[in-house]
């Protein structure tokens, strides 16, 4: 685990061992959240307000997608537009979403997503109600891009990775909470808001100022005359 | 009497051949030769024309022979890459430089030369005993020059035409001399007089080693000695981001890069982090450049102490050139980029060197 994220008290830990059960890493999504919190610093004052939160969700989806295809055999798959990865049993899939500030806390009421779930979104939350547990494990291809048969697809969990965002601007850090979890119901407002499964992470805190020592030489170099 | 070590070394000094010389000055390469071997001595008016050729005062060639120092002695970084003549001409530039240091031993007292010969340890272990040794303990170095000059290294610069030679090293009478290009960025210079340093204690008399893997563990010296690990691991989360290797580069006052390859080699960063970390600072110009570096070059204290000295007893810059027999052009070029406010005879200030497109001041 890296040294960026720090575990809050009342979290037990337990995400890497549940994580490998699905055979992932904490450090892919350590990994993800930082591109996207070092891709914001490329918008600019003249870019749309919302640049650094689309360059940061950009960031995160091709993180990903390039350490889960690249170091676990995953592959891209774009149902409707919704970006996601899935695994090589094509059993499972996740994507990125922004989630509101009961992100990565424990406990109910459980978070809500930021926006309105989309067709996209909400088929796939529809799907994950009603999950055959029967797994086929599938010969892998070469492909880089997956393709579901209709079976396939009724068989597919879809899991996000929800963050929240949090600038705390006079103590002069960035906290980053988040967690990987399998939504089940698309409530009022359209937002997703009933998860069946939640993988709650160390939340990541983004130094934005470091302390330097004073540049004082203190080297004196005696030269006297004989 | 004319010293035939001397035209060799003034010719080698403005990177000429024997041909290129013999054109200039209408005498025969057969002459030149035998001048240069001492076989005949040139007449008092060719001495002229090669005098006035060379750009070094006739008396220069009327002084004591003197040994050029031989490529062996020198610990060249890329050797295999560098031509002969700008590799004879910065030795030759370097050994008239001794005469300066000579020059200032004479009349000064200087730091002597605390280099433990630390041979039998790998660099990061060799680092560690120095820094133990000069009671640095795992504190970031404010000016590298300042130290290896308390710590009796004389530092004299690489005449600014010699773009291709990087800063070498090397042991004379006992005492350890490092020449700099001070072309290159403020960062590189720093990480230069620690990897020379590194040569000096690794690959003395009892254990001479040269090309590559000499590099290779002069820059391993280097890195362990400027980024001590303790201080590294606590100052830097493990796979750090590429802005907060930039942030962090100004604790140990080093170029990104170089950090970026040291939290490699302690394992702060994965391979995949570290291509990815190179690819995105190279993107930002790191490796050609140091973008939001270190304002100036590291000077030297040593240099700048001595000829203030000399400038309170009424001794010009000029007249330390005529002493040496030497043009002010020339003397400058041994110090150029490590003096900035050398005093001229006039009492006019010579302009401070721009760090972005340096030239050759004529100190008068």
């Amino acid at each position: 685990m890296s040294a960026n994220a720090w575990a809050r008290p009342d979290e037990r830990g337990g995400h890497e061992v549940e994580l490998a059960e699905l055979g992932l890493k904490y450090e892919y999504f350590e990994r993800l959240i930082s591109e996207g919190e070092e891709a914001r610093a490329g918008a600019t004052e003249d870019d749309a307000n919302n640049a650094a939160g689309t360059l940061d969700y950009f960031a995160r989806v091709r993180t990903l997608r390039y350490l889960l295809r690249t170091e676990e055999h995953w592959k891209r798959y774009d149902p409707k537009q919704s970006p996601l990865s899935v695994n090589p049993d094509k059993t499972m899939a996740i994507g990125v979403l922004l989630g509101d500030a009961r992100t990565g806390l424990p406990g109910n009421p459980q978070p809500r997503s930021h926006r309105p779930a989309g067709v996209a979104k909400e088929s796939l939350v529809a799907r994950n109600q009603d999950l055959d547990p029967g797994l086929f494990p599938l010969p892998p291809q070469d492909d880089a891009e997956a393709e579901l048969t209709d079976g396939e697809y009724a068989r597919l969990t879809t899991w996000y990775l929800l963050t929240y965002r949090y600038a705390a601007r006079k103590q002069g850090f960035i906290e980053v909470r988040s967690e990987l979890s399998l939504p089940s119901r698309v409530g009022v407002q359209g937002k997703i808001d009933s998860w069946d499964r939640r993988i709650l992470l160390p939340a990541i805190r983004f130094k934005k100022m470091f302390d330097y020592p004073d540049g004082d030489t203190g080297f004196d170099v005696p030269v006297e005359e004989w | 009497m004319v010293s035939s070590s001397r035209i060799a070394i003034a010719r080698k000094r403005r990177g000429l051949t024997l041909a290129d010389l013999s054109e200039r000055v209408g005498v025969s390469l057969q002459s030149l030769s035998n001048y240069e071997t001492g076989r005949t001595d040139p007449t008092r008016e060719t001495l002229a024309k090669i005098s006035a050729a060379l750009d070094f005062p006739e008396s220069f060639f009327r002084k004591p022979d003197v040994e050029i120092l031989p490529p062996d002695a020198v610990s060249f970084r890329a050797r295999s890459k560098l031509a002969a003549a700008p590799r004879d001409a910065a030795l030759a530039a370097s050994t008239l430089a001794l005469e300066l240091n000579e020059w200032i031993e004479v009349r000064y007292k200087l730091p002597a030369a605390q280099l433990p010969t630390l041979g039998r340890l790998d660099p990061e272990g060799a680092a560690n005993v120095l820094r133990t040794r000069w009671g640095l303990d795992d504190t970031p170095i404010s000016n590298m020059v300042h130290l290896v000059e308390s710590r009796g290294v004389r530092v004299f610069s690489l005449p600014p035409e010699f773009a291709d030679v990087d800063a070498f090293s090397f042991w004379r009478n006992g005492t350890p001399f490092i020449f700099l290009s001070t072309l290159k960025s403020p960062e590189r210079g720093r990480f230069d007089v620690a990897h020379e340093l590194g040569h000096l204690v690794l690959h003395g008399e009892e254990r001479s080693l040269q090309g590559p893997p000499a590099e290779k563990e002069a820059n391993a010296f280097a890195s362990a000695f400027l980024m001590p690990e303790a201080s590294v691991r606590s100052c830097i989360p493990k796979s750090p981001l590429p802005s907060q290797i930039v942030s962090a580069k100004k604790i140990w006052k080093v170029a990104a890069m170089a950090l970026t390859y040291r939290l490699h080699d302690l394992d702060m960063l994965s391979d995949w982090h570290y291509r990815k970390a190179c690819i995105e600072l190279s993107k930002q110009g790191y490796r050609s450049s140091e973008p939001r570096g270190m304002p100036t070059r590291e000077k030297s204290q040593l240099l700048e102490k001595v000829f203030n000295l000399a400038q309170g007893k009424g001794i010009s810059t000029r007249q330390v050139a005529d002493e040496l027999n030497v043009s002010t052009q020339e003397l400058s070029s041994w110090i150029f980029g490590l003096v900035v406010t050398v005093r001229a005879g006039s009492g006019r200030p010579v302009p401070p060197a721009s760090a972005a497109r340096p030239r050759l001041s004529v100190v008068r």
